[in-house]
């Protein structure tokens, strides 16, 4: 099978924006992308795009340009922008078009979300007894995994703190300062044992992303990352997953450990080749979960990675060295997609003050939505 | 026993759920349908009142609407949220009664029913777990 080449990659800076509606920021990722690729919006040949709060993604069209192509709105949840590299990946390898783009953006109200039980196919009394807040998954999970495998308070306020600190080395960062220590582990409790400083919320932005094949990549003779592996996968029966009202007897690995596998397994190498990561952190248990469910350690192993700094953008896997959602907030249709753009900035040498030293040529994404879906991607420089 | 509301069924006699016929897993509340085999062919379980607590967290913030008690901004309740795992081996999530007794892993809980009330004296049945009275 033919491999897949990013040759563009765009974003609007994540935050709040004033002045400018979700589309627009959009929009605004979609021509740094096609600039970066040297390609005007004619080019492109399919595009498949998501937004959850801010209308349909191919909307995009009005300002980008009513070309008649081919463009596939979808939603998976915070894993929509995965999705869209996802479809826009296997687009290229079936021939469908010679150039793709994946495009997300969203402008999320103030506040956590509120998700819909019916949209879930979860009964309403779920949600009015007040049992469908998303973050008590996040801890509920969190409090078990905590207990099972002895991970500390202490380095849940570490995974925050360093959020804070790549996020203030990132100028496209909502969150530009530092967090101190003291300031997490005393923040408002949200839900046990998580605090205020170490959830990501929702926020503003948009992310493009353009794709073609490696032969094409040859014949325009330009510089690209190469996507050796994008996989996808929706939660099994047994795995322990948002919303979930009840668990199996016999727990299963989660969407994330099966689309991990097949990743590696698609590109033929393992965790341990991998130079530079992103993981999805909608809170800082997230990261650390996730770390083991994607096959970076053994659980229970985070606790000394972290503790001896591993993570951190001068260890040995440097883990969300843009600040991750943690720092850059959420947009539901662009999350996705802006970690892809870090990893591209990371092996092209171009993440600047967080640059990864000596010269990353593999790289890692992962991205996890309700309820219960896993895209994750494997980059490299050749 | 009486169904609640919707597929929801529990007094004090036991929360009910469904057991796949073919595949033998549990499933809370009732469903259709079996998410492991698929299977269609589902019969009611009762799944008793005592378990033991797998994960707990706590809501520190009111939930936003449709949680009934969303515009109630004065003397917000915390309440407890957690997993209990019940003698056949599910896990039921449930909101979990606060006390002076800090949560554990492990704990030994028991079924409470409840009623969760608004000012205007309307109410919402539920079910809640508690620590187990020793």
């Amino acid at each position: 099978m033919e491999r897949v080449a990013i040759i563009g990659i765009g974003l609007h800076p994540f935050g709040r924006t004033p002045g400018m509606s979700g589309l627009d920021q959009g929009v605004f990722a979609a021509r740094k992308a096609l600039d970066d690729a040297g390609l005007k919006w004619s080019d492109i040949g399919i595009a498949f795009g998501g937004s959850r709060s801010s209308g349909h993604a191919m909307a995009a069209t009005n300002q980008l340009g009513l070309t008649g192509l081919p463009f596939i709105n979808l939603y998976t949840g915070c894993a929509t922008g995965g999705s869209s590299l996802f479809a826009a990946a296997n687009a290229i390898k079936s021939g469908a078009a010679k150039y793709a783009m994946a495009i997300g953006f969203d402008k999320h109200e103030r506040g956590a979300f509120s998700p819909s039980a019916k949209n879930n196919d979860i009964p309403s009394w779920v949600s009015e007894t007040g049992l469908m807040v998303t973050t008590q998954f996040f801890a509920l999970k969190l409090q078990r995994y905590m207990h099972d495998y002895n991970i500390s308070h202490d380095t849940l306020v570490k995974v925050a703190e360093k959020a804070f600190k790549n996020g203030s080395l990132n100028p496209n960062a909502w969150r530009k300062s530092i967090v101190s220590y003291k300031e997490i582990a005393e923040s408002k409790m949200i839900n046990d044992p998580l605090r205020k400083y170490m959830f990501c919320s929702p926020a503003e932005g948009g992310a493009a992303l353009i794709l073609t094949s490696e032969t094409e990549v040859r014949k325009m003779g330009v510089k690209a990352v190469f996507l050796e592996a994008t996989e996808m996968r929706t939660k099994n029966y047994g795995s322990f997953e948002v919303y979930d009202t009840c668990l199996a007897a016999n727990i299963q690995p989660t969407a994330t450990s099966n689309a991990a596998k097949a990743a590696f397994e698609s590109a033929g190498i393992g965790p341990d080749d991998i130079d530079v990561l992103q993981i999805q952190d909608t809170e800082v248990g997230a990261e650390i979960m996730h770390l083991a469910e994607n096959g970076f350690c053994k659980h229970g192993d985070q606790e000394s990675l972290i503790q001896n700094g591993e993570t951190l953008i001068s260890g040995r896997i440097p883990v969300n060295t843009d600040g991750g959602c943690i720092a850059n907030g959420e947009p539901i249709g662009a999350s996705g997609l802006r970690q892809v753009y870090e990893i591209c900035l990371q092996l092209r040498g171009q993440a600047g003050s967080r640059q990864v030293l000596n010269s990353p040529k593999v790289g890692y994404t992962h991205v996890y939505g309700s309820p219960g879906v896993s895209a994750v991607n494997i980059l490299a420089t050749s | 026993m009486d169904t609640v509301y919707e597929n929801l069924v529990f007094d004090d006699n036991g929360l009910v759920g469904s057991q796949c016929i073919d595949c033998k897993e549990y499933f809370f509340p009732k469903t259709k349908s079996c998410s492991n085999c698929s299977s269609v062919d589902m019969t009611n379980k009762n799944f008793g009142t005592k378990g033991r607590l797998w994960s707990w967290t706590t809501q520190n913030l009111a939930p936003k609407a449709p949680y009934f008690l969303h515009d109630i901004k004065e003397d917000y309740q915390i309440y407890g949220v957690g997993f209990i795992e019940m003698p056949c081996g599910v896990k039921v999530k449930s909101r979990l009664q606060v006390s002076t007794v800090k949560f554990e892993i492990g704990q030994r809980m028991e079924l409470k029913t409840s009623l969760l009330e608004k000012p205007n004296g309307e109410t919402l049945p539920v079910f809640e777990f508690r620590i187990e009275k020793e």
